[in-house]
């Protein structure tokens, strides 16, 4: 037997914190009468409260744990802080809609948290072992809740044709991790960042980050490797597209960018071109998809990979202006693409999901309050000022044009203004049309997805109004790379 | 109120009050509501006249990005002071208008929101200083444009023409956008005023992107196809966007970039070559419209053409003539259009075929537009005369060919003015049976409009305070230039009388003229190229949502392979190339090549057997190989394992298949086949690539491998380092595995009984099939055999090849041997407990040894260990790992039980 060695408990505690909320609500859910479950939401709530409070708390260390596995740095935190309002803002907005597509909430609530406990663990890794750990924790879960929509048949199917990608992806990526480990007899980030640096690049190596290339993009959902995206989100529970979307994207790119940027930083010039062609590739695919579109579940899917393109753009850009605005924009994008599931969740009712664009017909007029938020939504997923999804944009754009990619930023701005074409859509349907539209729940009935949706709203603008708060936030959370 | 504060109020009033609730509370209101706010701009721009009249600037930004060099930097020279007059003085003639016009429509508080908004964006387009915030306004001013063009949304023309319109416009802006992003790089600034104050001068490559926005918003040749189309809009907005501001936007911006390419000769040249063919292009297809809208909207391509090349001259005289005639178009184009909505107003048609003799029932409105008329042909005492003299003599005073172009573009502007005005309302009458004069609330704009026209010929000087302010930012010397109806006879004024002539003669041949000009029809048009490029990306969207994204799994994956196949394949392809390299592999062996030979059948199998068994079985083959190969490289353990879990998955399987439907196969084509099998077949050769390439890493010592082996027995008392490894060093891993493991097993019995609950019951089994007697004998002569044989192993899986799970897997084997041979459910009767049961005990028992050591002061799992002989078995060492390792075999062994017996309960 070998005594363990000290712990640094510092560094688990967000992850433990959501982790034992997970069990209690698991357990708790076993002797619960059914009517009173709704009190499962707010425990799921406190412990993301918790857990992001705790690591508002933490800010300003920069320790290393396990071994040099796990790092507490503002790297880790600010996504820590990002995971748990994306968690708490998906309980918000799930408290109503589990009753109407009957699911079990406590189960959902506990893989929810599950999920997010993976995310925390991707971002704090600096060993390519553990952020697989943290992939599959989250995964799995993931795969879990996009199928326990039960009587949607598609609900299934997502969940099956995602686990079975992601488990192909899954598989690239520890293959990547085992040639790294060939090229540089270890797996710790640091570790390679020496060899990359001082050894040379082998073949071996340019293959390995070929692979985590390949199981990254498909988290992000890059194109090619986003063939499952838009299938999984509009069979999926509403509530966990909307986690999927922004958590499950946010985790990916936290470890993605950490791995790239940082400890493959003096690589740049090998890997730029690759993920160069993947985010014109994914903006292109993305935007060019979504333009015929009625479902605007799937709309907001491509929507989402071609999100996943602007980000790939502030990776190639790199450095630390492509790193910061990086951050910043996965908030931005974060609170406009919440926002819009939380309007898509508030115009289904029991039975009608209405996820037609069609069916926005007149919203806008009937029910002015949440046709004014999807606008902001829809304009500043557009990227329209003053909106966070401008500034956001801009941010990357003027980072790669600063890097001296103005190409990349042209093709950026171009896809932009396709995708005005399929969002603003949804504006002029809400607005511009009246006769045939559908009526919904009454609002009222639903004030914690109300809550979320205007909380989404009120971020939307006011980030964009006033960024430069979040956005010397970005700049001091990501790690200079090199 | 200080300046900031009315500069951005200019911006904001428009924005903020189209978020009014116009729809409920002031429904009846919204006209003159509306019309108060372009009011109140005309009184912020006249207090603010002061600070600009004598050429100079205001200047204000708030912090925005400021690290990025984003501020919201607004700027009020004379050149923005005069645009901004036209979008606040037209915008209180048009919204006025659009009241009367429209005034039954319950659409109407969107037309005002809309045009308000647009209102906004073109007051920032002319006030912004910082170039981002520019580019901005200039899209908003499209957008505002796409959804005025579209207000009819039920009509596809009006759907097209709003699409058709956005594309070309807001295309531009984003090329805007490039050459503003190219500012920055080379310059590191945004804001225009530094760029002034530091005299730059920017490459032609920048201008041209700048001009390709111009012209497209301006609607040159060869985007002036969106023009025509934009047609579909109400007719205010048409007046408003399409003649008198949003069109201008393009000249405004080649305004106001001109001092920063004066060293560049691209930039007057591209401008005077597109505004000429421009010029002469639109006039020539007005002639041939016979829609009234039409005919304006390619008028006003011809116009915008002219202003442009003047701009171009960049002499003081052009730059007088171009801002003259700015205010001229936008006071006689916006005075026409509203007559053609005035006409459309009353008589419900604006065809030329369809109208005529209109004087007579609307002599008022034929007065104003008379005036105007006048204006547009360039005849005397109008406004349109004087900036047209100038015009002509800017011309003439440089090169040759252009006063030529001049004349003939004016002789087809006097004959579509004359072609407009004498349709309308001199013509011989038409059936108009309801034709009536103009609403006061609509002639008064009319009216208001040829008045300017006609006090800009009379009294030049009105004009003139407009553009002085504007006239010394174009050029230094032109403030001396004097407007005057009457110049005297110059040669300016001969090209006039030649113009008069050359129009009056083509309007009276006009019955052979006109006819002959329609016939004329181009082979192939921009417009088609234009719907063939929008026809094209749609099918392309199609396809890719047909062909690429077609929901089928297999589908996928294969994208997925391919990606990843020549991700790694060619790399590795092309290094084998380039390099001299001999993989350091050992000699192959025939027995290995036979073996993988069998392999290669057995995966073939798995691809080509339709049926389930085969199928179970040709995978089972491949597996049992594997395991082959495990022995072969010196690994037992590891072979022990695969092949019992390659045995009690094999049965399992089987038991399973009863409950299931026949695999259901839809027919492949043969294309696809063949992907698949090239697929297959690349994956393998990668794999291969791949494995020779990870023979090239260096083999990395290990840390822990040479602790293990050193202190596997002295620690641990056993030499079988891998058991070890699981039982004892790694003891909370397996604990927390059997854990894992046994919720597992629980989770697929409760899924076994919840999905047979709704299922159909399995098949008849009324009739089995007896077992052969000989597998019955066997059977119960193996059974013991084999449990004294996996107690064996469990006991010496300490120091050899064994240990719990292989034990845990082997008697799970012995007791589905007895299953097969014997009926199944006599047999499951025969064994005494539960399996859940046994399942738990082993936990417990793994659970207490740990705890064990807590109770003599050591960590949690620390094991303690003693030797002893026993008889045939040899010199056992009593861990108390190997208790744990009991607990392993008891989970393994419950599980497996379990999972049958749930089966075979069904």
């Amino acid at each position: 037997m070998i005594t363990p060695p000290p712990v640094n408990w510092l560094s688990l505690l967000p992850g433990l914190i959501l982790t034992v909320t997970g069990l209690l609500i698991l357990f708790w859910d076993l002797w619960m009468k059914p009517e009173e479950r709704r009190l499962l939401a707010w425990l799921g709530f406190i412990g993301f409260v918790a857990a992001g409070i705790v690591s508002v708390l933490l800010w300003g260390r920069n320790e290393s744990a396990f071994n040099g596995m796990l790092a507490l740095d503002a790297y880790a935190l600010f996504f820590n802080v990002i995971f748990c309002v994306v968690g708490a803002m998906t309980i918000l907005m799930s408290v109503h809609y589990l009753e109407t597509v009957e699911i079990q909430p406590g189960e959902y609530y506990a893989l929810l948290l599950f999920a997010t406990v993976g995310m925390v663990v991707m971002a704090a890794a600096t060993d390519l072992i553990v952020i697989f750990l943290g992939l599959e924790t989250m995964s799995i879960a993931v795969y879990v809740l996009a199928g326990m929509w039960i009587r949607r048949l598609q609900s299934s199917e997502a969940a099956l044709k995602y686990f079975l990608l992601g488990a192909f992806a899954s598989g690239f990526f520890l293959y990547g991790i085992a040639l790294l480990y060939g090229a540089t007899g270890s797996v710790q980030l640091d570790k390679i960042a020496t060899a990359a640096t001082t050894g040379g690049v082998s073949s071996l190596f340019l293959v390995g980050i070929a692979l985590l290339i390949v199981g990254f993009g498909f988290k992000v959902a890059a194109a090619p490797f986003h063939v499952w995206t838009p299938d999984v989100y509009e069979g999926a529970p509403t509530t966990v597209t909307a986690f999927m979307a922004v958590g499950v994207k946010a985790a990916a790119f936290a470890a993605f960018a950490r791995v790239f940027l940082h400890t493959f930083g003096s690589l740049h010039a090998e890997w730029e071109g690759i993920l160069w062609v993947l985010a014109v590739l994914t903006m292109t695919v993305g935007n060019i998809t979504a333009l015929v579109q009625r479902n605007i579940k799937r709309m907001l899917a491509y929507s989402s990979i071609a999100h996943a393109g602007y980000l790939l753009i502030a990776m190639v850009a790199g450095r630390d202006l492509g790193g910061a605005a990086l951050l910043y924009y996965l908030v931005a994008y974060g609170v406009m693409t919440l926002g819009a599931f939380g309007v898509v969740l508030a115009v289904g009712r029991q039975g009608e999901p209405n996820e037609e664009v069609s069916d926005y017909i007149g919203l806008g007029l009937r029910y002015p309050v949440l046709g004014a938020a999807m606008t902001v939504f829809m304009l500043s997923l557009t990227g329209v000022p003053p909106l966070v999804g401008f500034t956001g944009k801009f941010y990357i754009f003027s980072a790669a044009v600063q890097a001296g990619y103005i190409w990349l930023a042209v093709l950026g701005v171009l896809n932009s203004v396709i995708s005005a074409y399929y969002y603003i859509r949804v504006v002029v349907n809400m607005y511009m049309y009246e006769e045939g539209g559908k009526t919904i729940e009454a609002l009222s009935a639903r004030p914690a997805l109300v809550t979320a949706i205007l909380l989404a709203a009120v971020a939307t603008v006011f980030m964009g109004v006033f960024p430069s708060a979040s956005i010397s936030l970005a700049k001091e959370s990501f790690l200079p790379p090199g | 109120m200080s300046t900031p504060f009315l500069l951005s109020l200019l911006i904001l009033l428009p924005i903020l009050s189209a978020a009014l609730p116009f729809s409920r509370l002031l429904r009846h209101a919204v006209g003159p509501l509306a019309t108060l706010v372009p009011a109140a701009q005309v009184l912020i721009l006249f207090i603010l006249w002061p600070d600009v009249r004598e050429g100079g600037q205001l200047l204000h930004a708030w912090a925005w990005l400021a690290d990025l060099g984003l501020h919201l930097g607004l700027a009020l020279d004379g050149l923005s002071w005069l645009f901004a007059c036209l979008i606040a003085g037209i915008g209180v003639l048009v919204f006025f208008y659009a009241a009367s016009y429209l005034h039954a429509d319950p659409l109407l508080p969107r037309l005002y929101r809309l045009l308000l908004l647009f209102n906004g964006a073109m007051m920032g387009v002319v006030l912004a200083d910082n170039l981002i915030l520019l580019s901005v306004f200039w899209e908003l001013t499209s957008i505002a444009s796409f959804l005025l063009i579209g207000f009819r949304s039920q009509r596809p023309e009006a759907c097209d023409g709003a699409t058709k319109a956005l594309l070309l416009t807001a295309g531009g802006g984003l090329v805007m956008l490039f050459a503003i992003l190219a500012v920055f790089v080379q310059h590191g600034t945004f804001d225009l005023s530094t760029l002034r104050a530091n005299q730059v001068s920017l490459s032609s490559f920048i201008g041209v992107c700048f001009l390709l926005a111009a012209f497209s918003k301006s609607a040159q040749f060869p985007f002036h196809i969106w023009l025509p189309s934009a047609m579909e809009a109400p007719t205010p907005v048409s007046a408003y966007l399409h003649a008198a501001t949003m069109v201008k936007a393009g000249l405004y911006l080649v305004a106001r970039l001109s001092p920063l390419f004066a060293a560049d000769p691209l930039w007057p040249a591209a401008t005077v070559t597109v505004g000429g063919v421009t010029l002469v292009w639109g006039g020539v297809l007005a002639c041939k419209q016979t829609d009234l809208k039409a005919l304006l909207a390619y008028s006003t391509v011809s116009q915008l053409g002219l202003i442009m090349s003047l701009l171009g001259l960049r002499t003081p005289t052009a730059s007088v003539a171009a801002l003259l005639h700015i205010v001229n178009h936008a006071a006689f184009k916006g005075a026409l259009f509203l007559t053609a909505g005035a006409v459309e107003h009353a008589t419900g048609t604006r065809d030329l075929h369809q109208l005529g003799g209109l004087r007579a029932a609307m002599p008022l409105t034929a007065a104003a537009a008379l005036l105007a008329t006048l204006s547009m042909a360039g005849l005397p005492p109008s406004g349109g005369f004087v900036s047209k003299e100038l015009f002509y003599e800017a011309v003439l005073e440089t090169s040759s060919w252009l006063p030529s172009v001049a004349v003939a573009a004016s002789g087809f502007t006097f004959l579509y003015s004359l072609l407009f005005f004498h349709g309308v309302f001199f013509a011989p009458p038409r059936e108009s049976p309801h034709a009536h004069e103009t609403p006061v609330g609509m002639l008064l704009p009319i009216a208001l409009l040829s008045g300017c026209a006609l006090v800009f010929g009379l009294a030049p000087p009105v004009a003139e305070a407009l553009i002085a302010p504007a006239v010394g930012l174009l050029s230094a010397h032109a403030a001396a230039a004097h407007l005057a109806l009457w110049h005297g006879l110059t040669p300016a004024f001969g090209l006039s009388l030649l113009t008069v002539a050359i129009g009056g003669a083509a309007f009276l041949w006009r019955d052979a003229l006109v006819p002959l000009l329609r016939a004329c029809k181009a082979p192939y048009s921009f417009d088609r190229a234009y719907s063939d490029g929008v026809l094209g990306v749609n099918a392309f969207a199609v396809w890719l949502r047909t062909r690429y994204m077609t929901g089928h799994l297999t589908d996928y994956a294969t994208y997925l392979m391919t990606v990843l196949l020549l991700a790694l394949g060619l790399p590795l392809w092309w290094f084998y190339r380039h390099t001299a390299f001999t993989p350091d592999v050992a000699p192959v062996e025939q027995y290995e090549i036979g073996l993988a030979l069998l392999m290669a059948i057995g995966s073939l199998g798995c691809c080509v057997f339709r049926a389930r068994v085969p199928l179970v079985l040709s995978l089972g083959l491949v597996g049992a190989l594997v395991s082959i190969f495990f022995v072969l490289f010196s690994a037992p353990d590891l072979a022990l394992t695969q092949i019992l879990v390659e045995s009690v998955g094999l049965v399992l399987f089987l038991l399973v298949f009863r409950f299931l439907s026949p695999i259901a196969r839809k027919p492949i084509s043969w294309s696809k086949r063949g992907v698949q099998v090239a697929l297959s077949v690349g994956s393998g050769l990668v794999v291969a690539l791949v494995l020779l390439a990870a023979n090239l890493g260096q083999i990395h010592p290990s840390v822990v491998a040479p602790f293990y082996l050193a202190s596997s027995y002295l620690l641990a008392g056993g030499r079988n380092v891998v058991n070890v490894i699981v039982v004892d060093f790694r003891g909370y891993d397996t604990m927390g595995e059997i854990t894992v493991f046994s919720v597992a097993a629980l989770a697929v019995f409760a899924m076994i009984k919840l999905g047979s609950q709704g299922n159909p019951g399995p098949p008849d089994l009324s009739t089995p099939v007896l077992p052969s007697v000989i597998l019955r004998a066997i059977a119960r002569l193996t059974l013991h055999l084999m449990l004294l044989f996996s107690v064996y192993l469990l006991l010496r899986g300490h120091n050899a090849p064994g240990g719990g799970f292989i034990a845990g897997m082997l008697t799970a084997v012995a007791i589905i041997l007895q299953m097969i041979a014997f009926d199944l459910r006599t047999f499951l009767q025969e064994i005494p407990w539960n399996p859940l049961r046994i399942v738990m005990t082993g936990l417990a028992i793994a659970a207490s040894t740990g705890l064990g050591a807590l109770c003599f002061g050591y960590p949690f799992l620390t094991s303690a260990f003693g030797h002893l002989h026993l008889p045939l078995i040899g010199e056992v060492e009593l861990v108390t790992a190997v208790l744990f390792d009991f607990g392993v075999y008891l989970v393994v062994v419950g599980t497996t039980l379990g999972i049958i017996r749930t089966i075979a309960e069904d």
